[in-house]
Protein backbone atom coordinates (compact mmCIF):
# COMPACT_ATOMS: atom_id res chain seq x y z
CA UNK A 1 0.00 0.00 0.00
CA UNK A 2 1.03 3.56 -0.52
CA UNK A 3 1.88 5.52 1.97
CA UNK A 4 -0.34 8.10 0.40
CA UNK A 5 -3.46 5.30 0.45
CA UNK A 6 -2.52 4.49 3.98
CA UNK A 7 -2.86 8.54 4.85
CA UNK A 8 -5.72 8.98 3.27
CA UNK A 9 -7.64 5.99 4.64
CA UNK A 10 -6.82 6.87 8.05
CA UNK A 11 -7.60 10.46 7.81
CA UNK A 12 -11.31 9.16 6.85
CA UNK A 13 -11.39 6.84 9.61
CA UNK A 14 -10.05 9.70 12.44
CA UNK A 15 -13.13 11.82 11.26
CA UNK A 16 -15.88 9.13 11.16
CA UNK A 17 -16.61 7.22 14.30
CA UNK A 18 -19.18 5.36 12.53
CA UNK A 19 -16.38 4.07 9.98
CA UNK A 20 -13.94 3.50 12.99
CA UNK A 21 -16.85 0.94 14.60
CA UNK A 22 -17.37 -1.14 11.24
CA UNK A 23 -13.58 -1.26 10.81
CA UNK A 24 -13.37 -2.50 13.92
CA UNK A 25 -15.92 -5.06 12.96
CA UNK A 26 -13.78 -6.03 10.34
CA UNK A 27 -16.39 -4.71 7.44
CA UNK A 28 -13.83 -4.16 4.55
CA UNK A 29 -16.45 -2.28 2.67
CA UNK A 30 -16.22 0.60 5.34
CA UNK A 31 -13.00 1.37 3.24
CA UNK A 32 -13.60 -0.21 0.01
CA UNK A 33 -12.44 3.84 -1.66
CA UNK A 34 -9.33 2.97 -1.30
CA UNK A 35 -8.79 -0.38 -2.96
CA UNK A 36 -6.92 -2.08 0.09
CA UNK A 37 -5.99 -5.88 0.48
CA UNK A 38 -7.08 -8.05 2.83
CA UNK A 39 -3.43 -7.34 4.49
CA UNK A 40 -3.47 -3.54 4.33
CA UNK A 41 -7.15 -3.55 5.98
CA UNK A 42 -5.79 -5.74 8.61
CA UNK A 43 -3.03 -3.47 9.60
CA UNK A 44 -5.22 -0.23 9.35
CA UNK A 45 -8.16 -2.34 11.63
CA UNK A 46 -5.23 -3.35 14.10
CA UNK A 47 -3.75 -0.03 14.49
CA UNK A 48 -7.08 1.48 15.67
CA UNK A 49 -8.24 -1.55 17.63
CA UNK A 50 -4.83 -2.02 19.40
CA UNK A 51 -4.62 1.90 20.34
CA UNK A 52 -8.73 2.03 20.01
CA UNK A 53 -8.26 4.55 23.33
CA UNK A 54 -5.49 7.43 21.75
CA UNK A 55 -7.08 6.94 17.95
CA UNK A 56 -11.12 7.91 19.90
CA UNK A 57 -9.09 10.51 22.43
CA UNK A 58 -7.21 11.80 19.11
CA UNK A 59 -10.90 11.67 16.82
CA UNK A 60 -12.76 13.81 19.91
CA UNK A 61 -9.59 16.27 19.45
CA UNK A 62 -11.11 16.92 15.83
CA UNK A 63 -13.91 16.69 16.39
CA UNK A 64 -13.54 19.76 19.75
CA UNK A 65 -11.64 21.55 16.85
CA UNK A 66 -14.31 21.66 14.26
CA UNK A 67 -17.23 22.41 16.62
CA UNK A 68 -15.08 25.22 17.92
CA UNK A 69 -15.23 27.03 14.83
CA UNK A 70 -18.75 26.17 14.71
CA UNK A 71 -18.84 28.22 17.74
CA UNK A 72 -17.23 31.01 16.22
CA UNK A 73 -19.61 31.09 13.51
CA UNK A 74 -23.13 30.89 15.33
CA UNK A 75 -21.69 32.70 18.25
CA UNK A 76 -25.61 33.79 18.53
CA UNK A 77 -27.25 30.58 17.94
CA UNK A 78 -25.28 28.61 20.50
CA UNK A 79 -25.87 31.59 23.27
CA UNK A 80 -29.42 30.73 22.87
CA UNK A 81 -29.43 26.98 22.56
CA UNK A 82 -27.04 27.35 26.13
CA UNK A 83 -24.28 24.51 26.25
CA UNK A 84 -26.11 21.45 26.55
CA UNK A 85 -28.50 21.91 22.95
CA UNK A 86 -25.41 23.02 21.43
CA UNK A 87 -23.59 19.80 22.52
CA UNK A 88 -26.02 17.96 21.48
CA UNK A 89 -26.92 19.50 17.83
CA UNK A 90 -22.86 19.56 17.00
CA UNK A 91 -22.58 16.25 17.94
CA UNK A 92 -25.69 14.99 15.69
CA UNK A 93 -24.22 17.17 12.56
CA UNK A 94 -20.35 16.02 13.19
CA UNK A 95 -21.86 12.49 13.28
CA UNK A 96 -24.37 12.60 10.09
CA UNK A 97 -22.19 15.08 7.95
CA UNK A 98 -18.32 13.52 7.98
CA UNK A 99 -15.53 16.14 6.76
CA UNK A 100 -15.46 15.28 2.83
CA UNK A 101 -12.37 15.52 0.22
CA UNK A 102 -11.72 19.43 -0.67
CA UNK A 103 -14.29 20.58 1.81
CA UNK A 104 -12.86 23.62 3.86
CA UNK A 105 -13.92 24.90 7.00
CA UNK A 106 -16.10 27.78 5.93
CA UNK A 107 -18.19 24.96 3.88
CA UNK A 108 -18.14 23.02 6.65
CA UNK A 109 -19.64 26.03 8.59
CA UNK A 110 -21.71 26.81 6.11
CA UNK A 111 -23.23 23.17 5.66
CA UNK A 112 -23.80 23.33 9.15
CA UNK A 113 -26.31 26.14 8.74
CA UNK A 114 -28.48 23.79 6.72
CA UNK A 115 -27.99 21.28 8.89
CA UNK A 116 -29.37 23.17 11.78
CA UNK A 117 -32.17 24.73 10.21
CA UNK A 118 -33.84 21.50 9.19
CA UNK A 119 -33.09 19.70 12.62
CA UNK A 120 -33.52 22.44 15.06
CA UNK A 121 -37.10 22.35 16.74
CA UNK A 122 -36.92 25.66 18.70
CA UNK A 123 -40.42 26.54 21.08
CA UNK A 124 -43.10 27.82 19.40
CA UNK A 125 -42.52 31.26 20.54
CA UNK A 126 -38.99 31.68 19.63
CA UNK A 127 -39.88 30.05 16.42
CA UNK A 128 -39.54 33.23 14.28
CA UNK A 129 -36.29 34.16 15.90
CA UNK A 130 -34.41 31.26 15.53
CA UNK A 131 -35.23 31.49 11.78
CA UNK A 132 -33.86 35.20 11.68
CA UNK A 133 -30.92 34.06 13.62
CA UNK A 134 -30.16 31.02 10.98
CA UNK A 135 -30.62 33.62 8.55
CA UNK A 136 -28.44 35.59 9.45
CA UNK A 137 -25.72 33.40 10.76
CA UNK A 138 -25.97 30.95 8.30
CA UNK A 139 -25.92 34.07 5.30
CA UNK A 140 -22.42 34.90 6.81
CA UNK A 141 -21.34 31.78 6.72
CA UNK A 142 -22.27 31.09 3.11
CA UNK A 143 -20.70 33.80 2.09
CA UNK A 144 -17.78 33.25 4.08
CA UNK A 145 -17.42 29.92 2.17
CA UNK A 146 -17.62 31.24 -1.19
CA UNK A 147 -14.18 30.69 -2.91
CA UNK A 148 -13.09 33.70 -4.23
CA UNK A 149 -9.60 33.64 -5.73
CA UNK A 150 -9.98 35.55 -9.24
CA UNK A 151 -13.36 36.91 -9.18
CA UNK A 152 -13.34 40.30 -9.56
CA UNK A 153 -15.99 41.86 -11.32
CA UNK A 154 -16.76 44.31 -14.06
CA UNK A 155 -15.60 47.55 -13.07
CA UNK A 156 -18.14 50.15 -14.15
CA UNK A 157 -17.04 52.53 -16.41
CA UNK A 158 -17.86 56.57 -15.86
CA UNK A 159 -20.71 57.19 -16.45
CA UNK A 160 -21.99 53.77 -16.90
CA UNK A 161 -23.51 52.62 -20.57
CA UNK A 162 -27.65 53.22 -20.72
CA UNK A 163 -27.49 49.44 -21.25
CA UNK A 164 -25.30 48.56 -18.12
CA UNK A 165 -27.13 45.01 -16.52
CA UNK A 166 -26.17 45.02 -12.79
CA UNK A 167 -26.27 41.42 -10.88
CA UNK A 168 -25.33 40.55 -7.79
CA UNK A 169 -21.79 39.29 -7.27
CA UNK A 170 -21.63 35.73 -6.21
CA UNK A 171 -20.16 36.51 -3.17
CA UNK A 172 -23.14 38.87 -2.05
CA UNK A 173 -26.54 37.22 -0.59
CA UNK A 174 -29.44 39.64 -0.19
CA UNK A 175 -31.63 38.66 2.44
CA UNK A 176 -34.73 39.89 4.68
CA UNK A 177 -35.62 39.85 8.62
CA UNK A 178 -38.25 40.64 11.06
CA UNK A 179 -35.54 41.53 13.66
CA UNK A 180 -32.91 43.97 12.98
CA UNK A 181 -29.06 42.10 13.65
CA UNK A 182 -28.71 44.01 16.95
CA UNK A 183 -31.52 42.95 18.21
CA UNK A 184 -30.76 39.47 17.78
CA UNK A 185 -27.57 39.82 19.43
CA UNK A 186 -28.98 41.91 22.33
CA UNK A 187 -31.97 38.72 22.64
CA UNK A 188 -28.49 36.91 23.83
CA UNK A 189 -28.08 39.30 26.67
CA UNK A 190 -31.52 38.65 28.19
CA UNK A 191 -33.14 41.29 26.26
CA UNK A 192 -36.65 40.43 24.52
CA UNK A 193 -36.41 40.90 21.37
CA UNK A 194 -39.00 43.08 19.16
CA UNK A 195 -39.51 42.28 15.18
CA UNK A 196 -39.85 45.40 12.87
CA UNK A 197 -43.37 46.41 11.65
CA UNK A 198 -44.54 43.56 8.52
CA UNK A 199 -44.89 46.76 6.71
CA UNK A 200 -41.01 47.43 7.11
CA UNK A 201 -38.64 44.46 6.65
CA UNK A 202 -35.20 44.78 7.33
CA UNK A 203 -33.28 44.24 3.94
CA UNK A 204 -29.25 43.24 4.41
CA UNK A 205 -26.88 42.65 2.09
CA UNK A 206 -24.28 40.51 3.30
CA UNK A 207 -20.50 40.29 1.07
CA UNK A 208 -17.08 40.15 1.24
CA UNK A 209 -14.67 42.81 -0.30
CA UNK A 210 -11.63 39.87 -1.10
CA UNK A 211 -10.90 36.07 -0.28
CA UNK A 212 -10.09 36.08 3.49
CA UNK A 213 -11.68 38.94 4.35
CA UNK A 214 -14.27 39.25 6.81
CA UNK A 215 -18.06 39.30 6.10
CA UNK A 216 -19.48 42.43 6.01
CA UNK A 217 -23.51 43.27 6.22
CA UNK A 218 -25.24 46.30 5.46
CA UNK A 219 -28.60 47.19 5.77
CA UNK A 220 -30.46 48.78 2.46
CA UNK A 221 -33.89 50.64 1.99
CA UNK A 222 -36.72 48.52 0.18
CA UNK A 223 -36.20 50.03 -3.61
CA UNK A 224 -32.51 49.25 -3.61
CA UNK A 225 -33.19 45.84 -2.44
CA UNK A 226 -36.25 45.40 -4.74
CA UNK A 227 -33.84 46.52 -7.29
CA UNK A 228 -31.06 44.18 -6.67
CA UNK A 229 -34.05 41.40 -6.13
CA UNK A 230 -34.41 42.17 -9.79
CA UNK A 231 -31.26 41.92 -11.01
CA UNK A 232 -29.80 39.36 -13.07
CA UNK A 233 -27.49 40.89 -15.51
CA UNK A 234 -30.14 40.60 -18.30
CA UNK A 235 -32.51 44.07 -17.12
CA UNK A 236 -30.57 47.49 -17.91
CA UNK A 237 -31.01 50.16 -15.54
CA UNK A 238 -34.16 51.89 -16.83
CA UNK A 239 -35.62 48.75 -17.13
CA UNK A 240 -35.27 48.31 -13.39
CA UNK A 241 -36.42 51.34 -12.18
CA UNK A 242 -39.20 50.94 -14.18
CA UNK A 243 -40.27 47.74 -12.99
CA UNK A 244 -39.78 49.09 -9.24
CA UNK A 245 -41.70 52.25 -9.59
CA UNK A 246 -44.59 50.95 -8.29
CA UNK A 247 -42.74 50.47 -5.00
CA UNK A 248 -42.48 54.11 -4.30
CA UNK A 249 -44.33 56.96 -3.83
CA UNK A 250 -41.79 59.27 -4.84
CA UNK A 251 -40.42 57.88 -8.17
CA UNK A 252 -37.29 57.00 -7.95
CA UNK A 253 -34.92 58.99 -10.73
CA UNK A 254 -32.62 57.08 -12.83
CA UNK A 255 -29.60 59.11 -11.80
CA UNK A 256 -30.33 58.29 -7.80
CA UNK A 257 -30.01 54.54 -9.01
CA UNK A 258 -27.25 55.25 -10.75
CA UNK A 259 -25.14 56.95 -7.75
CA UNK A 260 -26.71 53.98 -5.78
CA UNK A 261 -25.38 51.15 -8.56
CA UNK A 262 -21.81 52.79 -8.79
CA UNK A 263 -21.57 52.61 -5.10
CA UNK A 264 -22.34 49.37 -4.86
CA UNK A 265 -20.15 48.48 -7.56
CA UNK A 266 -17.01 50.11 -6.33
CA UNK A 267 -17.44 47.84 -3.23
CA UNK A 268 -18.00 44.66 -5.25
CA UNK A 269 -21.27 43.84 -4.70
CA UNK A 270 -22.59 43.82 -7.89
CA UNK A 271 -20.85 43.68 -11.36
CA UNK A 272 -22.26 44.70 -14.86
CA UNK A 273 -22.96 42.37 -17.71
CA UNK A 274 -21.37 43.21 -21.04
CA UNK A 275 -24.63 45.68 -22.93
CA UNK A 276 -26.64 43.07 -24.67
CA UNK A 277 -24.50 40.08 -23.80
CA UNK A 278 -24.95 37.29 -20.29
CA UNK A 279 -23.62 37.80 -17.35
CA UNK A 280 -19.46 37.07 -17.68
CA UNK B 1 20.90 26.62 5.32
CA UNK B 2 23.02 28.93 7.75
CA UNK B 3 20.65 30.02 10.34
CA UNK B 4 20.39 33.45 11.58
CA UNK B 5 22.36 33.68 15.45
CA UNK B 6 20.53 37.32 16.48
CA UNK B 7 18.18 37.05 19.27
CA UNK B 8 14.75 37.65 19.44
CA UNK B 9 13.96 36.66 23.05
CA UNK B 10 10.40 36.01 24.77
CA UNK B 11 7.53 36.31 23.07
CA UNK B 12 3.78 35.67 22.78
CA UNK B 13 1.71 34.49 19.71
CA UNK B 14 0.08 37.60 18.48
CA UNK B 15 -4.18 37.20 18.97
CA UNK B 16 -6.13 40.87 18.71
CA UNK B 17 -7.15 40.41 22.30
CA UNK B 18 -3.68 40.98 23.49
CA UNK B 19 -3.02 44.46 21.79
CA UNK B 20 -4.22 46.38 24.77
CA UNK B 21 -1.90 45.12 27.36
CA UNK B 22 0.82 45.04 24.24
CA UNK B 23 0.28 49.05 24.44
CA UNK B 24 0.52 48.58 28.35
CA UNK B 25 3.41 46.83 29.08
CA UNK B 26 5.86 47.80 26.13
CA UNK B 27 9.24 45.83 26.17
CA UNK B 28 7.56 42.81 28.24
CA UNK B 29 6.92 40.97 24.95
CA UNK B 30 10.50 40.70 22.64
CA UNK B 31 8.78 39.26 19.90
CA UNK B 32 5.27 38.49 18.66
CA UNK B 33 4.55 34.88 16.69
CA UNK B 34 1.92 35.66 14.06
CA UNK B 35 0.38 32.52 13.07
CA UNK B 36 0.48 32.49 9.39
CA UNK B 37 -3.01 31.12 8.57
CA UNK B 38 -4.78 33.87 10.33
CA UNK B 39 -2.95 36.32 8.54
CA UNK B 40 -4.47 35.32 5.42
CA UNK B 41 -7.36 36.81 6.42
CA UNK B 42 -6.79 41.05 5.18
CA UNK B 43 -7.51 41.98 8.63
CA UNK B 44 -5.53 40.14 10.77
CA UNK B 45 -2.74 40.71 8.15
CA UNK B 46 -3.08 44.49 8.43
CA UNK B 47 -2.87 44.10 12.24
CA UNK B 48 0.51 41.84 12.25
CA UNK B 49 1.83 44.47 9.86
CA UNK B 50 1.06 47.66 12.11
CA UNK B 51 2.44 45.51 15.13
CA UNK B 52 5.69 44.16 13.20
CA UNK B 53 6.75 47.49 12.39
CA UNK B 54 6.71 48.19 16.21
CA UNK B 55 7.91 44.43 17.45
CA UNK B 56 9.89 41.65 15.59
CA UNK B 57 7.83 38.98 14.53
CA UNK B 58 8.16 35.55 12.97
CA UNK B 59 5.54 33.40 11.22
CA UNK B 60 4.09 30.04 12.05
CA UNK B 61 2.00 28.05 9.98
CA UNK B 62 -0.31 25.32 10.72
CA UNK B 63 -1.42 23.02 7.31
CA UNK B 64 1.48 22.88 5.49
CA UNK B 65 1.18 19.16 5.88
CA UNK B 66 4.98 18.66 5.11
CA UNK B 67 4.14 15.49 6.33
CA UNK B 68 1.47 13.63 3.54
CA UNK B 69 3.15 11.99 0.71
CA UNK B 70 1.67 14.15 -1.80
CA UNK B 71 3.03 17.39 -2.92
CA UNK B 72 2.66 20.66 -1.08
CA UNK B 73 -0.75 22.10 -2.21
CA UNK B 74 0.57 24.51 -4.74
CA UNK B 75 -2.29 27.17 -3.30
CA UNK B 76 -1.56 27.39 0.24
CA UNK B 77 1.83 27.47 -0.51
CA UNK B 78 1.40 30.79 -2.74
CA UNK B 79 -0.27 32.14 0.20
CA UNK B 80 2.13 31.23 3.07
CA UNK B 81 4.43 33.00 0.31
CA UNK B 82 2.77 36.28 0.24
CA UNK B 83 2.46 36.00 4.18
CA UNK B 84 6.08 35.85 4.23
CA UNK B 85 6.82 38.84 1.69
CA UNK B 86 4.45 40.97 3.53
CA UNK B 87 5.38 40.54 6.97
CA UNK B 88 9.10 39.06 6.88
CA UNK B 89 11.09 37.87 10.09
CA UNK B 90 14.30 35.75 10.51
CA UNK B 91 12.72 32.41 9.63
CA UNK B 92 9.15 30.56 9.42
CA UNK B 93 8.03 26.96 10.92
CA UNK B 94 5.13 24.79 10.75
CA UNK B 95 5.00 21.30 12.26
CA UNK B 96 6.36 18.29 11.45
CA UNK B 97 2.38 16.93 10.65
CA UNK B 98 -0.08 15.25 8.50
CA UNK B 99 -2.89 18.13 8.58
CA UNK B 100 -3.86 17.63 5.22
CA UNK B 101 -4.37 14.55 2.70
CA UNK B 102 -5.61 14.04 -0.67
CA UNK B 103 -8.16 17.11 0.05
CA UNK B 104 -9.57 15.97 3.19
CA UNK B 105 -8.49 18.33 5.85
CA UNK B 106 -8.55 17.36 9.43
CA UNK B 107 -8.19 20.67 10.49
CA UNK B 108 -5.73 19.58 13.41
CA UNK B 109 -1.99 17.90 13.67
CA UNK B 110 -1.98 13.78 12.87
CA UNK B 111 1.17 12.27 13.32
CA UNK B 112 3.71 11.12 10.57
CA UNK B 113 5.54 7.37 10.56
CA UNK B 114 8.43 7.17 12.17
CA UNK B 115 9.93 5.86 8.94
CA UNK B 116 13.32 6.86 6.42
CA UNK B 117 9.94 7.56 3.83
CA UNK B 118 8.77 10.13 6.07
CA UNK B 119 12.84 11.57 6.28
CA UNK B 120 13.10 11.35 2.41
CA UNK B 121 9.57 13.04 1.84
CA UNK B 122 9.64 16.13 4.22
CA UNK B 123 13.25 16.65 3.47
CA UNK B 124 12.41 17.40 0.13
CA UNK B 125 10.22 19.79 0.70
CA UNK B 126 11.73 21.27 3.49
CA UNK B 127 14.27 21.99 0.96
CA UNK B 128 12.31 22.97 -1.37
CA UNK B 129 10.52 25.59 1.00
CA UNK B 130 13.93 27.51 2.13
CA UNK B 131 14.72 27.58 -1.61
CA UNK B 132 11.35 28.98 -2.60
CA UNK B 133 11.45 31.53 0.49
CA UNK B 134 15.36 31.74 0.95
CA UNK B 135 14.31 31.73 4.82
CA UNK B 136 15.19 29.38 6.94
CA UNK B 137 12.39 27.03 7.77
CA UNK B 138 11.96 25.36 11.37
CA UNK B 139 9.98 22.25 12.08
CA UNK B 140 8.08 21.59 15.05
CA UNK B 141 7.59 18.62 17.08
CA UNK B 142 4.28 17.90 17.86
CA UNK B 143 2.08 15.69 20.43
CA UNK B 144 0.61 12.14 19.77
CA UNK B 145 -1.21 10.13 21.27
CA UNK B 146 -0.10 7.68 19.47
CA UNK B 147 2.73 6.21 16.87
CA UNK B 148 1.97 4.67 14.15
CA UNK B 149 2.89 0.91 13.19
CA UNK B 150 6.05 -0.11 11.36
CA UNK B 151 8.50 2.60 12.94
CA UNK B 152 11.89 2.23 11.98
CA UNK B 153 12.98 4.95 13.84
CA UNK B 154 12.90 6.97 17.45
CA UNK B 155 10.77 10.13 16.79
CA UNK B 156 13.92 12.19 17.66
CA UNK B 157 16.44 9.98 15.30
CA UNK B 158 13.49 10.81 12.56
CA UNK B 159 13.67 14.87 13.25
CA UNK B 160 17.32 14.61 13.58
CA UNK B 161 17.63 12.80 9.91
CA UNK B 162 15.18 15.47 8.58
CA UNK B 163 17.34 18.12 10.43
CA UNK B 164 20.42 16.83 8.86
CA UNK B 165 19.17 15.79 5.21
CA UNK B 166 17.53 19.47 4.39
CA UNK B 167 19.44 21.71 6.08
CA UNK B 168 16.83 23.06 7.93
CA UNK B 169 16.28 23.87 11.79
CA UNK B 170 14.25 23.35 14.51
CA UNK B 171 11.33 24.60 16.62
CA UNK B 172 11.59 22.64 19.44
CA UNK B 173 8.44 22.47 21.94
CA UNK B 174 9.76 21.21 24.74
CA UNK B 175 6.45 21.17 26.56
CA UNK B 176 4.79 18.61 23.27
CA UNK B 177 8.52 16.66 24.41
CA UNK B 178 7.36 16.19 27.70
CA UNK B 179 4.12 15.30 27.07
CA UNK B 180 4.87 12.60 24.80
CA UNK B 181 7.72 11.34 26.94
CA UNK B 182 4.98 11.19 29.96
CA UNK B 183 2.28 9.03 27.75
CA UNK B 184 4.66 7.02 25.87
CA UNK B 185 7.20 6.33 28.89
CA UNK B 186 10.42 7.57 27.57
CA UNK B 187 12.78 9.97 29.34
CA UNK B 188 12.38 13.60 27.46
CA UNK B 189 16.19 14.25 28.07
CA UNK B 190 16.79 11.13 25.32
CA UNK B 191 14.67 13.26 22.68
CA UNK B 192 16.94 16.40 23.72
CA UNK B 193 20.18 14.18 23.65
CA UNK B 194 19.10 12.64 20.56
CA UNK B 195 18.45 15.94 18.51
CA UNK B 196 21.37 18.13 17.11
CA UNK B 197 20.47 20.88 19.38
CA UNK B 198 22.82 23.17 17.75
CA UNK B 199 19.76 23.60 15.24
CA UNK B 200 17.00 24.65 17.83
CA UNK B 201 16.27 28.49 17.41
CA UNK B 202 13.15 28.64 18.64
CA UNK B 203 10.93 27.04 21.71
CA UNK B 204 7.87 26.43 22.69
CA UNK B 205 6.75 27.07 25.79
CA UNK B 206 3.29 25.76 27.13
CA UNK B 207 0.98 24.39 29.77
CA UNK B 208 0.01 20.69 29.67
CA UNK B 209 -2.37 18.88 32.33
CA UNK B 210 -3.55 15.47 33.09
CA UNK B 211 -6.58 14.00 32.02
CA UNK B 212 -8.15 10.55 32.21
CA UNK B 213 -4.42 9.09 32.64
CA UNK B 214 -3.70 10.83 29.56
CA UNK B 215 -1.09 13.84 29.61
CA UNK B 216 -2.30 16.65 27.33
CA UNK B 217 -0.76 19.94 26.17
CA UNK B 218 -3.27 22.01 27.27
CA UNK B 219 -2.29 25.42 25.83
CA UNK B 220 -4.55 27.01 28.36
CA UNK B 221 -2.29 25.79 32.05
CA UNK B 222 0.76 27.50 33.23
CA UNK B 223 4.18 25.87 32.49
CA UNK B 224 5.08 22.56 34.85
CA UNK B 225 8.14 22.85 36.30
CA UNK B 226 9.79 19.47 34.78
CA UNK B 227 9.18 21.83 31.58
CA UNK B 228 10.85 24.52 32.28
CA UNK B 229 14.07 22.05 33.50
CA UNK B 230 13.88 20.73 29.99
CA UNK B 231 14.21 24.70 28.63
CA UNK B 232 17.31 25.37 31.35
CA UNK B 233 18.60 22.08 29.51
CA UNK B 234 18.10 22.70 25.71
CA UNK B 235 19.08 26.93 26.94
CA UNK B 236 22.31 25.92 28.43
CA UNK B 237 23.25 23.47 25.00
CA UNK B 238 21.94 25.38 21.87
CA UNK B 239 21.95 28.95 20.22
CA UNK B 240 18.57 29.55 21.06
CA UNK B 241 17.32 32.56 19.95
CA UNK B 242 13.51 32.68 20.61
CA UNK B 243 11.22 31.05 23.49
CA UNK B 244 8.00 31.33 22.69
CA UNK B 245 4.66 31.32 25.48
CA UNK B 246 2.20 29.27 24.36
CA UNK B 247 -1.07 30.41 25.77
CA UNK B 248 -4.19 30.75 24.11
CA UNK B 249 -7.04 29.03 26.40
CA UNK B 250 -8.19 30.17 29.82
CA UNK B 251 -5.91 33.99 29.30
CA UNK B 252 -5.15 34.85 32.27
CA UNK B 253 -4.21 38.57 33.48
CA UNK B 254 -1.12 39.91 31.97
CA UNK B 255 0.74 39.32 34.79
CA UNK B 256 0.42 36.02 35.38
CA UNK B 257 1.84 35.46 30.95
CA UNK B 258 4.76 38.42 31.92
CA UNK B 259 5.61 36.43 35.03
CA UNK B 260 6.44 33.33 33.24
CA UNK B 261 7.98 35.33 30.31
CA UNK B 262 10.00 36.98 32.80
CA UNK B 263 11.10 33.50 34.40
CA UNK B 264 11.95 32.33 30.78
CA UNK B 265 13.95 35.31 29.80
CA UNK B 266 16.04 34.74 33.04
CA UNK B 267 16.88 31.23 31.95
CA UNK B 268 17.70 32.39 28.20
CA UNK B 269 19.80 35.31 29.68
CA UNK B 270 21.93 32.71 32.24
CA UNK B 271 22.42 30.35 29.30
CA UNK B 272 23.87 33.45 27.54
CA UNK B 273 25.87 34.75 30.15
CA UNK B 274 27.30 31.33 30.94
CA UNK B 275 27.93 30.88 26.69
CA UNK B 276 31.86 30.49 27.56
CA UNK B 277 31.31 28.25 30.40
CA UNK B 278 31.01 24.60 29.61
CA UNK B 279 28.03 23.15 28.79
CA UNK B 280 26.59 21.36 31.72
CA UNK B 281 26.21 18.34 32.24
CA UNK B 282 23.36 16.58 31.06
CA UNK B 283 21.18 14.94 33.43
CA UNK B 284 21.49 11.14 33.93
FE1 LIG C 1 3.93 24.47 19.80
Amino acid sequence: MSLLIYQAALARTYLDANLRTAVRAGDQSALAEFDLSPDEFRNIQQLICDRAQEIDLFATTLQRKRVERLSLAYKLLRGHLGPNRWKLLCDRYCAQVTVQAFMTPEQDCARFGAFAKENLDPPAEHADRFEDLLIFEGTKAEVDAVLLPQWSGNAPSDPLPAEARPYLAPHARLRVLRYLPQVLADWANGALPRPVPESAPVHLIFFRRANGADVKVMQIGRWLAALLDRADGRATLPELVEQIASLSRQRMTLQDVWKSMTALASTGIIAFSRPQGEPS
Amino acid sequence: MILPTERLGVGLGYRPELAADLDRYPGEVDFLEFTGDHCFSPSLMAQAQAWSRRIPGVCHFLSLSIGTAEPLDPEYTEKVGEVLRQLGGPWFSDHLAVTRVQGVDLGHLSPVAFTEETVEIVSRKAIYLQERFGMPFLLENITSHFTLPGASLTEWDLLTKIVERSGCGILLDVNNVYVNASNAGFDPYDFLRGIPLDRVLQIHLGGAVMRDGVMIDSHGHPVPEPVFDLLEFVCDNSPVSAILLERDRNMPAFEELAGDMRRARSILDGARTAESAPAKALPA
